[in-house]
């Protein structure tokens, strides 16, 4: 700690801290303050510095995010252990899940945008959604509530839905759901009426056989286990709800980091003119 | 084929699936990640000590050529069993998450995203982690 650094090309662990960086070309880990980078040299070495540390800090968030997520399923695991002592432990397990066809009552919406400093890229006339590892991709969560509208964390922007393989099925006013291409006409309109049709979403519902193949709904998990649960399984609920929140968080972070890292590489052939090794860059 | 800027897409409505032990799979089925569509087919698949190795292939496979499952959630003692399938898998979407399970905490050097990251400041230019 404390240390002046003169000389580049060397990595430095994460303790170190108040350190002078008198030469530039070094990667240092993000924990380290009140340091000051000097020398900077060319633009092109300190736009590769900057894009380092912001690659770095989605690096020190995904860690961060790993370990509320630890905490937060720890959590979830004792209250269902509690709630499987209090109701018994065949009271809380796998065939008890419904095997009614259902929909999830929490997805997730994919945005895919080109990132910055991406090369253009040829898309076929069909405009398919194939995100790529220059994309930069974004996960907000989406969760249905019990009167059937759809709540988002981080609100997606409406663009036109595109798949490979897939049509659109929807009702007009609906927001449009991706189905394969494959189903019958039958799957489809029970589907549209899956997503739809969610009156009924207050009680686990029952199918409807309006047609030959049975209407779906939503579902309550909390009732596959009983009518009169223990109050440590909703807890449980609760705890894993968080937890799939900062699931949603860690896929963007863990997005932006193998992106970053791949930003990285490329920045660093176009400088260097050659695929080299960070650690071989360091000793020039 | 035109070759123009790439735009931004998006694709709503995509579901979780979680590859884990019965606790973990019940947790987030409660959370309402569950999907049981007309044919019967689940996003989940809950791994026991009779679930064999080809049948988490199998299931891991499924879930990564569905179009409408965007990110994967793998218990990483379950991950490590298909650990070759995991390295290989490079597509962005699904996006693959490891999880700590009850029975095995999570371990960041056997993670296959943050291993990639690591062999960034690896001083070891083959990269090679210790994976039990």
């Amino acid at each position: 700690m404390g240390e002046d650094v003169q000389n580049a090309g060397y990595v430095k662990d994460t303790t170190t801290m108040g350190e002078n960086v008198q030469d530039a070309g070094c990667v240092k880990d993000m924990t380290t303050m009140g340091e000051d980078v000097q020398g900077a040299g060319s633009n092109g070495n300190s736009d590769m510095d900057m894009e380092m540390i912001r690659w770095l800090d989605s690096v020190h968030q995904l860690l961060c995010l790993r370990d509320s997520l630890s905490q937060v399923l720890r959590q979830g695991w004792m209250e269902m252990a509690q709630a499987r002592y209090a109701m018994g432990p065949a009271r809380i397990s796998q065939p008890l899940y419904s095997l009614k066809p259902y929909a999830a009552s929490a997805s997730v919406s994919v945005k895919s945008s080109p990132s910055s400093g991406a090369p253009e890229t040829a898309v076929d006339q069909e405009d398919v959604f194939q995100p790529t590892s220059n994309c930069a991709i974004h996960f907000a969560l989406q969760k249905r509530s019990s009167d059937g509208d759809d709540h988002t964390s981080n609100q997606p922007s409406k663009n036109t839905l595109k798949s490979r393989n897939m049509h659109h099925s929807s009702k007009s006013g609906e927001q449009a759901h991706l189905v394969p291409s494959d189903w019958s006409r039958e799957e489809d309109i029970a589907y549209k009426k899956l997503m739809g049709d969610t009156d009924d979403s207050d009680t686990d519902t029952e199918l409807q056989p309006k047609t030959s193949t049975q209407a779906l709904g939503s579902t309550k998990p909390l009732q596959w286990f009983g009518g009169l649960v223990s109050p440590h399984l909703r807890a449980a609920q609760s705890s894993f709800e968080s937890a799939l929140e900062i699931v949603v968080d860690i896929a963007n972070a863990q997005s932006d980091a193998v992106q970053g890292h791949g930003h990285g590489d490329v920045k660093i052939q176009e400088n260097v003119g050659g695929p080299q090794t960070p650690e071989q860059l360091m000793e020039h | 084929m035109a070759s123009v800027a790439a735009q931004a897409t998006s694709r709503g409505s995509s579901l979780i699936a979680v590859i884990a032990d019965e606790d973990t799979v019940t947790g987030f089925l409660l959370a309402g990640v569950g999907n049981v569509d007309l044919r019967r087919k689940t996003n989940y698949l809950v791994v026991d000590a009779k679930t064999t190795v080809k049948a988490i292939e199998d299931a891991f496979k499924e879930f990564t050529t569905r179009e409408d499952i965007a990110i994967i959630l793998i218990s990483q003692y379950v991950a490590n069993m298909i650990r070759f399938m995991i390295d290989s898998y490079k597509n962005p979407i699904p996006s693959i998450l490891e999880i700590p399970s009850k029975d095995h905490p999570y371990d960041p050097s056997q993670d296959s995203i943050l291993s990639r990251v690591k062999h960034m400041f690896s001083s070891d230019p083959t990269g090679s982690t210790d994976r039990v």
